[in-house]
């Protein structure tokens, strides 16, 4: 009985290796992914940027480009209606999804809706989320399409179908290119860029680097002193303001 | 063209001259009406893409850049009562810190953020019709040559009841200091729960409750707004790390300017009028927040903290 219930095992454990060996077969050389800029710093002017993605893929394949920060918990309020006013109703949490993710794809198709079984796109975090708090069985869909929504109002999330180049290179290969909007809301920390090369709807290499958002200068001094030394950010702040209203003052008074 | 200010609190970016208009409008509004200006501010702010946390808390910051040179100018022309204004400002901060104790435990139960509009709605309505039903009547009697004011008697009844009788003599008024303690312990006890420097409230009950003039009224208010401001900011920046310093100064030039301007333009306009005037914007204010409580809202999420 044990002996069958293994052998029964093994079988479908080599079956799982040999779908996975299909899913993720990379060939023996990996994409090399070139983002520019190779870090991001946000200065005391940035306005957000645009970050340039060239990733190599097989010949022939298109391609899904994602940059997503870590995963970990977003923490939401949720708005309901009582006494025919609306106002917060509870807590909720979505475990297990990015604070960040934009995707893009050669093909649309590869970032259709339907296609939610892919390890991309939307549909990747509908399946890792986790909720808690304010949610009813049943509600998870809603809810995430509601996270979703707020998340793309703020440039946070962000899906691009087709706007993936992808051009001929050397050696049988490839050259897969996009461009991606970089909101100001984007955090400091260090992100993933991915591309994953994909013929018809199984991936043939998957390839990723890190990539940097760091504050410099002014930004960076001052989110150190606020965090850091917050009572000498407090007096900075009080001082400065105090002498910008005495010396407006004391400028009228001459003129 | 735009000159994008990265404010990093805030963590997002503002066109520099929209931050200094901004400043100037709301900077002479204070100049003129004696009040700090967070309750137009702050909403502002916020619907310009900044954390409503730190859009009220570095307002507070911008504010004592306003209020320092609004109250430097109208003491420069002798409307600051400085001895009233210490026993509105002792009230005010300990009613303050009552209010910042109180939101705390609020936030606990939840409902936080829907109390403070419901109590803005209900403050902004009271104050502000009462503030344009008597503002018209003024106006009225001064259009057919009468004297006087429309002051309730039965408040200035009932400050010359209370013990330690004072004369204000730069008010002209005698009255209990106990009147104005606790008049800036109310104000003070609203503001912090509303998280604002309360000028729209304290000004018309200064003028009402107390019987200062018009002109004496906005003059004080500035001068202990400033230091309330001042403990508001510094609690937000030791306990919250919400102050956003960059988008605090850059509203404060713009506002240091605005209430210079605002406070030469008061000289110009008659106390009924200024008041008529402070009742349509509070009145304007209450029911932008109503409508925010009532019609379905863009997003039913929004980030903790953030939104």
């Amino acid at each position: 009985m044990q002996r069958g219930r293994g052998s029964g095992r093994g079988g479908l454990l080599v079956l799982a290796a040999l779908v996975l060996l299909g899913i993720f077969a990379v060939p023996a050389r990996a994409a090399h992914i070139q983002v520019t800029p190779a870090t991001l710093k946000i200065h005391g002017f940035f306005g957000g940027t645009r970050l340039q993605v060239s990733g190599e893929i097989p010949a022939g394949c298109a391609a899904v480009i994602e940059v997503m920060g870590q995963g970990g918990e977003q923490e939401l309020m949720r708005k309901g209606r009582r006494w025919d006013l609306w106002m917060n109703v509870g807590e909720i949490d979505i475990k297990g999804v990015p604070g960040f993710y934009l995707v893009a794809s050669s093909a649309p198709r590869l970032l259709s809706v339907s296609q939610t079984e892919k390890p991309w796109g939307y549909g990747l975090w509908r399946r890792r989320a986790r909720f808690q708090g304010a949610v009813k069985p049943g509600e998870e869909a809603l809810i995430f399409k509601e996270f979703l929504q707020l998340k793309e109002g703020r440039g946070l999330y962000g899906r691009f179908p087709g706007a993936v180049e992808v051009a001929a290179a050397e050696g049988g290969r490839a050259q897969a290119r996009v461009s991606l909007p970089i909101n100001t809301r984007i955090a400091p920390g260090t992100y993933r860029v991915c591309v994953t090369a994909v013929r018809g709807w199984e991936v043939v290499q998957r390839s990723q680097v890190p990539w940097r958002v760091e504050m410099v200068g002014t930004p960076g001094f001052l989110t150190f002193l606020a965090l850091k030394r917050p009572v000498l950010y407090g007096i900075l702040a009080l001082g400065l303001a105090a002498v910008v209203g005495f010396l407006s003052g004391v400028l009228f008074k001459r003129k | 063209m735009t000159l994008d200010l990265y404010l990093p609190i805030a963590r997002h970016s503002v066109d520099i001259l929209l931050l200094l208009g901004l400043g100037v409008i709301i900077g002479s509004f204070s100049g003129i009406f004696g009040i700090g200006g967070g309750f137009l501010m702050t909403p502002l702010l916020i619907m310009i893409g900044i954390p409503p946390t730190v859009a009220a808390a570095s307002d507070s910051n911008q504010i004592i850049a306003a209020a320092t040179s609004g109250s430097y100018a109208h003491y420069r022309m002798g409307h600051v009562d400085l001895q009233m204004g210490i026993f509105l400002l002792a009230g005010n901060l300990v009613g303050g810190t009552l209010g910042v104790e109180i939101i705390k435990k609020l936030r606990h139960l939840g409902e936080a953020g829907f109390l403070i509009k419901a109590t803005y709605v209900v403050l902004l309505g009271l104050v502000g019709t009462y503030m344009l039903v008597e503002s018209i009547k003024s106006l009225r009697r001064a259009a057919a040559g009468l004297e006087g004011r429309a002051g309730s008697p039965l408040y200035l009844r009932l400050g010359q009841a209370l013990p330690w009788q004072m004369y204000f003599k730069k008010s002209g008024v005698a009255l209990s200091p106990l009147l104005p303690l606790f008049l800036g312990l109310f104000v003070g006890l609203l503001a912090g729960i509303m998280g604002l420097g309360g000028g729209f409230i304290m000004v018309p009950l200064m003028f009402y409750l107390l019987g200062m003039p018009m002109h004496l009224v906005v003059g004080t208010n500035l001068f202990q707004e400033a230091f309330l401001c001042a403990n508001v900011t510094f609690v937000q920046v030791v306990s919250n790390h919400v102050v956003d310093l960059t988008l605090a100064l850059a509203l404060a030039v713009g506002s240091g300017i605005g209430a210079q301007i605002g406070s030469r333009f008061s000289r110009k306009v008659k106390g009924e009028q200024l008041r008529f005037l402070l009742a349509v914007i509070i009145l304007a204010v209450m029911i932008k927040i109503l409508l925010g409580l009532m019609l379905h809202p863009h997003y039913i999420l929004d980030m903790k903290g953030v939104g």
